[in-house]
This record gives C-alpha cells, structure tokens and sequence, in this order.
C-alpha cells in the first residue's frame, strides 16, 4: 500500500488525514466567503456573525492540528523522507500560524529541554511581583508577541540555526500570504484571527494547563511535572495528549503507545509500593 | 507442530477509531458548509448547538 510505504507508523495515516480535514476546513470557510450570492453571507451582519463564530471554529481545530498533531510528529516524524517531511512540515504549520521548524524549536528545545526552567518560555511566567501569571494574561501574551520577543533570542544564541530561521520564515511569508492576496479581509477574518483563536485559546489555555502548579518539580521530584488527563473522549480526539506527563517522560514514545505505556507504569508504581512500605 | 495465532488487528488504523479522532475537523467542515444551505445565522445555530452537545461527551 503505497501510504505504508511512505509513513514511518501506519497509524500516523490519521495525523495525515487529519491535517488535510483542516485544510478542507479552511477551504469550506472561504468557499462560504467567496460565494456571497450563494451562501447568504450579504452584508455586514451575515459576514460579522459568520466570522465571530467560524474564527474560533477554525481555532479550534487548527490549533489541535498544530498543537497535538504536528506535535506528536515533531518527537517522531511521520514520513520515511526527510523531503517529504519538510515539505509537508511547510504546509502544515501556517496552518495556525508558524513557519515550518519554528514550533519543534519551540516545542522540542525550548519547552521539553528546559523544562519549567527559567530558560523556558512557553510555559507561564512570573509576574514582576513574583506571582506566577494567571491564564488569561498568559494567553492574552504567548501569541504572537512572547513568540517575537524570544525566538530573535534563540538565533543570536545559536540554540536556533540562523539558516533555517531564515529560510523557513521566507516559505512562511510566501504560503501565509496567499488568502490575503485573495481577498485582504478574507485573510483577516479567517486565517489570521482563527490563528490567533488557535494560538491564545486552544494551545495556549491547553499549554497553560498541562504544567502549571507543577513547578514544586523542579524542587522535587517526586511531584509531578505535568498534569494528566484522562477523560476518554478528550484523549480519542487528541491523541492521547491528555497523558501529557507520560508523554514528558518518553517523549520519543508514538502516541498511540501512550495508553499502554502510562498502563505499565502505573502497574510498575503499584508493584513497588508494597515493597516501599 | 505449533502455530501462533495472529496477532490481533491493530484497534488504531480502525475505521471507528480514524472517524473518532477526525470527528472535530469532520464536524468542522460540514459546518462550514452548511452555510451554503442554511445560511450564516443557521450556521451559527448548527456551531453553538454542535458545542454544547460535544461537551457533554
């Protein structure tokens, strides 16, 4: 089967299929935008009501399409060709808004190298008061303004490869551009705020979750790092994301092995626990 | 002369399972859609009524 052959993981077919359903989501939006006579969309008010509730829509799942399923092929690529990889990598993450190896850097270096540690950026912060910050305000500052501040950082540090700053930021600028040469409200109203929704209320209120009240890790480490949910229906639709302190300690783990893994685990902790008493 | 069974189907690369995980995008785009038959206050309708029933998953 030729799918077979080109993915490393036969289930990573759903990781491809799932991006191109939010492509085909993306497309139905501006089909709904371009054919006014059409769908009704006549007006100020039809446009207005249309875009305040598609926006957040589009949000939605182009941020799991980044934040989850991009996600899980930045630990494990899912095709055998590095081409195909980086190509497909290319018309993957200006989907909610980054360029290409932006957000593995930001992901892979950033948040999974450093931990909670003051190096680490993407997860909340303290306030000058030394409180840490409240959701909302750490939402309201991740995208794209704490992305801008850090990632011109990371490059003069080295952490971030000059050449591929540059050259992906040019192939981002070149595919991000595209609806706004269509219609430039178009390009405001559905690419540029779904990917603001994507950014502060979907990634950013699930990234905001997954870590905070768990910085008494970095103190010690018999406390968790990272929160877990376990509700079935949140994990079928996300990868199994929910067993985000599993996915921390093995991060090289492919998500449809977590469910397994965070099993043994658990059943490893219950085995040792007579033995501790 | 001993045989071993074969290994269960992969419950993962179901169909069941595939529509599961798609089921937001999927949902996405017929909704979308839907605009071209129910118009854009029928697809706000369809989106905030889609909304509360997933929550209750």
């Amino acid at each position: 089967m030729p799918a077979a052959r080109l993915l490393v993981r036969a289930e990573d077919r759903h990781c491809v299929l799932y991006h191109l359903s939010v492509v085909a989501a993306f497309a139905a939006a501006w089909a709904v935008w371009l054919n006014p006579e059409l769908s009704g969309l006549q007006g100020f008010w039809h446009k207005a009501v249309f875009v305040l509730v598609a926006a957040p829509l589009l949000g939605w799942i182009s941020g799991i399409d980044l934040g989850v399923n991009h996600h899980n092929h930045t630990h494990r690529p899912i095709f055998r060709s590095r081409l195909l990889n980086t190509w497909f990598e290319r018309l993957w993450t200006p989907f909610a808004g980054w360029p290409a190896k932006y957000w593995t850097h930001y992901h892979v270096a950033v948040h999974h190298e450093r931990l909670m540690q003051p190096g680490d950026w993407t997860v909340r912060l303290r306030k000058p008061d030394g409180e840490y910050e409240s959701c909302l305000r750490y939402q309201l500052r991740i995208w794209p303004w704490r992305i801008l501040r850090n990632f011109p950082a990371e490059v003069r540090a080295g952490h971030f490869d000059r050449r591929t700053a540059a050259v992906e930021l040019l192939w981002f600028v070149a595919l991000y551009s595209i609806p706004f040469w269509i219609d430039p409200l178009m390009g405001l109203c559905l690419w540029l705020l779904p990917h603001w929704c994507a950014n502060c209320i979907t990634m950013g209120r699930g990234m905001y979750i997954q870590h905070a009240g768990c910085e008494g890790w970095l103190e010690d480490e018999q406390q968790p790092h990272s929160s877990t949910i376990l509700h079935p229906f949140f994990n079928a639709t996300m990868f199994n994301i929910g067993l985000h302190a599993t996915h921390h300690d093995f991060p090289g783990a492919h998500w449809s092995e977590l469910p397994e893994i965070r099993h043994q685990v658990e059943l490893a902790k219950a085995q040792q626990q007579p033995l501790d008493q | 002369m001993h045989v071993e069974p074969p290994d269960p189907a992969n419950p993962e690369l179901s169909t069941t399972r595939y529509l599961l995980r798609s089921l937001l995008p999927i949902a996405a785009v017929l909704l979308l859609l839907s605009t071209f038959i129910i118009g854009p206050f029928g697809f706000v309708a369809a989106t905030v009524a889609w909304w509360l029933v997933q929550r209750k998953f």
